[in-house]
């Protein structure tokens, strides 16, 4: 099966428990007006793989992911828009190395079969959750959220373990109320691992720092299992 | 950390100790020594002498550990006349001709004391003396002497500091034997300081988790420490090491081998990671400073935790611990001949040099292959060779590797009777000079010589770009390359474009890594049945040393893209500004080929970007990677974390960065204080 990505990057070590490597996939269907990578927007852009290629680029380092107990992590772009690529990855990655684990980072933009489709087959979802309500969304990343909102409801009854990750882009989503309703979005699911809000920095984008990572509110834990 | 030791720490960092400090004028010595032609082994026995006669006792607040300098110089021994008309006369010195880059056998001197040595000398002297061993009578002569002037400092330190509240005599310990890990390190820190004012330099500390271990745990035992307070001791130990070390001879501030091995396997094979090197890694991390330099030895069967708690070290920006492969070094240094007990006991020399404390007298750095430098050589060789068949890429490779040969062959030739300066007090604390009545400079157990090969990624990038540029893609020929060379390629953008998106070292691609395997498989043998009349062997390494900086100025542009005044990657790295997927094919690469027969030492330098340890969980994964490295067969390795911006900033700005530290190339510096060749080459290591 074909598919597009922009790079693959070994040793990643925020995407996911153990070393990873991530694995970027071309084209989102949002346009976040903060986004610090729109080379990673478009869906023509990147370069056409199959997945059996991917899966050996990713394989040549079975052996430090499975000491490490590292695995994989899809990303992008929106990794959803290309569901079927995705989880085509995956099952070939797992088939040829079966102690690997595998994790995702989406913005949950996808119909819900995408998002079943391989959210069941991972160890891991990063779960984006960029505003609490529609109107956010639509104001700031051109979509209509429906679907979004659809999937993390059916997400917290998965059983996948998951961590909500929101970049903080001052003056947009990083009031007190706003930070409060989204962990009340999350809240309460015997699955979810953490809550990780992400300082946004006009140059790198959202990064982790030392401070600030965990709202002070939640009860949750950082997304280590 | 204690408030004593907080405050013990900052004033050290802010060079208090400096204000005791006063300049002697050495000359009028020098030229007595001139005049009366003073032999060798008196003027470093009345060196020393009068070194420690100008020492005041000094003191600063909080310290429970005496002795600082206070005399800034030491005395000159031989005038630069008299030096040059030895070599001219066919003598070859290392460096500066003293005994240097060596780890004195500190623990029986520890644990006896002195008194006991000069026992030890008397018995000898009086058999010397009825043997008629002129020789040994000299040594041990002058021996004796400079114990004493050791002693004496010792008693006058105690005279002045009687008056001082909570002051512990040195001397009794210092004669008698140490019983407390205090009295143990009061000991170690007034060996090690009489061994810099005896005029060696890159005094190793050696493996202090296990001479202090019996101590620690005696203390421990009798309930004279806890864990608490013996981390003070090992703290305060370490702060000291910190006072004199601006006054240490060294190419760079920081460059001055106060190294440490931690870890590792006893003499009789048995794991000999302990609670005391636990309280070192903890004391580096607390303290943060620059020495002494860490190094942790590790093998496959050493636990994650280990490679954690290095690690920490490492996510603090200490840039070590540096790690050394038991698995690998141990076999390497017993094919070299080493005994299977001695070789287990190995520590470093200063930077990584491998070296077994006390019994080593090896010259680990003795001087230096250039690969990049030898490669240029043979391309011209090949570009001036007669026209008959047609040129192959073995060809090249070939005359590479005679090229390795030749210069390597140069070496041997220039070494072959090179001589040590006497000391006679590093003798008394180094193994078996008492008992073979010989001063340590005329030879220990093991007299080898080390040879650095600098450059070795440059050279397999640039032998690879050739294969690609010249025999496959056939952009040019060999003789337009060689000429665009010596242009930096100009005119020629596709070519120099060709030249970077050629095939590196670091990327996990047979097509550069079967080149290195093939280069360092030839330079591992290169020196195979060469001695050295000193009955040591020549030992090839994968470091750089300062040569990194130096060998790049010898040479042009070279075929790997690298134009002319760029330096060379430090010891065994990617090159430099180089795209890399990544630190897992960093590894991956540099641990294919077989690295037990290059054990001289010399590190896989890596950066890793500070970003790595925003989550707590970095640490784990950093030291899986290190684990990685030592599971594949590597022989050594240390870290940088850094971040590029902020090593831009500390050049713009460095009032404000007085604490960074940054690995250079064996060991760590502050970066403010290093000259901006160094700087400039650190900010352009690739950042993983």
């Amino acid at each position: 099966m074909l598919g597009r990505i922009f790079e693959i990057r070994e040793f990643t070590l925020q995407d996911g428990p153990g070393p990873r490597t991530t694995v970027f996939l071309q084209g989102c269907p949002l346009r976040c007006t903060w986004c610090h990578n729109p080379e990673g927007q478009e869906f023509g852009a990147g370069r056409e793989m199959t997945d059996e290629e991917v899966a050996a680029e990713v394989l040549k380092n079975a052996d430090f992911l499975v000491m490490s107990k590292g695995g994989v992590t899809l990303s992008g772009g929106e990794p959803l828009a290309q569901a079927g690529f995705a989880a085509a990855i995956i099952d070939r990655i797992r088939a040829k190395e079966p102690r690997l684990t595998h994790a995702i980072e989406t913005s949950g933009f996808a119909s819900a079969e995408d998002y079943r489709t391989v959210v069941s087959r991972l160890d891991f979802v990063y779960q984006d959750v960029k505003f609490p309500d529609l109107d956010g969304y639509r104001r700031w990343t051109g979509v209509d959220a429906t679907p979004i909102f659809e999937n993390i409801k059916w997400l917290k009854k998965s059983g996948v373990p998951f961590a909500a990750r929101v970049p903080c882009i001052p003056g947009v989503n990083d009031s007190r109320e706003t930070k409060s309703a989204i962990v009340q979005l999350v809240d309460g699911a015997s699955n979810l691992r953490g809550i990780e809000f992400l300082p946004y920095n006009r140059l790198a984008g959202a990064k982790y720092a030392k401070l600030g990572r965990t709202y002070p509110g939640s009860s949750s834990r950082t997304c280590t299992r | 950390m204690t408030e004593r030791i907080k405050s013990l720490l900052d004033r050290t960092f802010d060079k208090e100790q400096a204000k005791f400090r006063r300049d002697v004028d050495w000359k009028p010595l020098l030229e007595r020594f001139v005049a009366e032609g003073t032999s060798d082994m008196a003027r470093a026995r009345i060196g020393l002498e009068e070194m420690l006669k100008a020492e005041t006792p000094a003191f600063m607040d909080g310290e429970r550990l005496a002795f600082l300098r206070t005399v800034k110089q030491i005395p000159d021994l031989h005038t630069d006349e008299e030096m040059a008309a030895r070599r001219a006369a066919g003598t070859a010195f290392g460096e500066k001709g003293v005994v240097f880059n060596l780890t004195a056998d500190f623990a029986p001197t520890i644990r006896d004391g002195l008194d006991a040595r000069l026992l030890e000398i008397d018995a000898r002297l009086a058999r010397c003396r009825a043997e008629g061993d002129a020789e040994g009578i000299e040594f041990l002569e002058n021996a004796t002497l400079s114990v004493k002037a050791v002693l004496d400092l010792a008693e006058r330190y105690d005279a002045a500091g009687a008056a001082r509240p909570s002051y512990q005599a040195v001397a009794p310990a210092l004669r008698k034997g140490a019983h407390t890990l205090h009295e143990a390190l009061q000991t170690l820190r007034i060996l090690h300081y009489a061994m810099w004012c005896e005029g060696e330099y890159h005094c190793g500390l050696g493996r202090i988790d296990q001479y202090l271990f019996p101590y620690y745990e005696a203390d421990v035992k009798a309930g004279r420490l806890t864990e608490e307070t013996a981390l003070e001791e090992m703290e305060e130990f370490f702060i000291a090491c910190n006072r004199d070390s601006d006054l240490y001879i060294g190419v760079q501030q920081g460059d001055n081998g106060q190294s440490v091995m931690l870890g590792g396997v006893t003499r009789d094979g048995k794991p000999a990671f302990n609670d005391l090197s636990r309280l070192c890694l903890k004391a580096c991390g607390e303290l943060k400073l620059v020495d002494p330099k860490i190094n942790l030895r590790v093998d496959k069967s050493t636990p994650i935790e280990i490679y954690e708690l290095g690690t920490e070290l490492t996510a603090k920006g200490l840039g070590f611990p540096q790690y050394a492969n038991d698995d690998v070094v141990i076999p390497a240094l017993q094919r070299w001949g080493y005994e299977l007990e001695d070789a287990r006991d190995y520590s470093v020399a200063a930077c990584w040099e491998f070296l077994v404390p006390g019994c080593g007298m090896d010259i680990n750095n003795i001087d230096a292959v250039s690969f990049v430098g030898a490669l240029d050589a043979a391309l011209r060789v090949l570009t001036q060779r007669r026209r008959g068949a047609e040129l192959l890429f073995d060809d090249v490779k070939r005359e590479f590797f005679a090229e390795i040969q030749r210069r390597a062959d140069a070496l041997v030739k220039k070494y072959a009777h090179v001589e040590i300066l006497p000391g006679p007090f590093v003798s008394v604390i180094s193994t078996d000079c008492i008992k073979k009545a010989r001063d340590i400079s005329k030879g220990a157990k093991y007299n080898n010589f080390g040879i650095h090969g600098t450059g070795i990624a440059v050279a397999v990038d640039s032998l690879a770009s050739v294969r690609e540029l010249v025999f496959e893609k056939r952009l040019v020929t060999l003789e337009e390359l060689v000429k665009l060379l010596d242009t930096d390629f100009a005119g020629r953008p596709d070519v120099l474009a060709a030249a970077k998106a050629a095939p590196k070292m670091g990327n996990a691609d047979a097509r550069a890594d079967d080149l290195a395997k093939e280069l360092v498989a030839f330079w591992g043998h290169t020196f195979d049945g060469k001695r050295n009349d000193r009955g040591g062997i020549f030992r090839p390494g994968t470091g750089s040393a300062m040569y990194y900086i130096w060998h790049a100025r010898d040479v042009p542009a070279s075929a790997d893209g690298r134009l002319k005044g760029e330096p060379l990657s430090a010891n065994y790295a990617p090159s430099l500004d180089v795209p890399v997927k990544g630190p897992v094919s960093v590894v991956r690469s540099f641990t294919e080929p077989d690295l037990g027969p290059v054990c001289n030492g010399g590190p896989l330098t890596i950066e890793i970007h500070d970003s790595a340890f925003a989550m707590p969980d970095g640490v784990g994964k950093v030291a899986n990677l290190v684990k990685f490295f030592i599971e594949r067969g590597g022989h050594q390795m240390q870290i940088n974390t850094i971040n590029r911006d902020t090593l831009l900033d500390a050049q713009a700005h460095p009032e404000r960065h007085r604490h960074l530290i940054v690995r250079v190339w064996g060991w760590s510096g502050y970066f403010i204080e290093l000259d901006k060749c160094f700087q400039d080459q650190i900010i352009k290591r690739v950042e993983l």
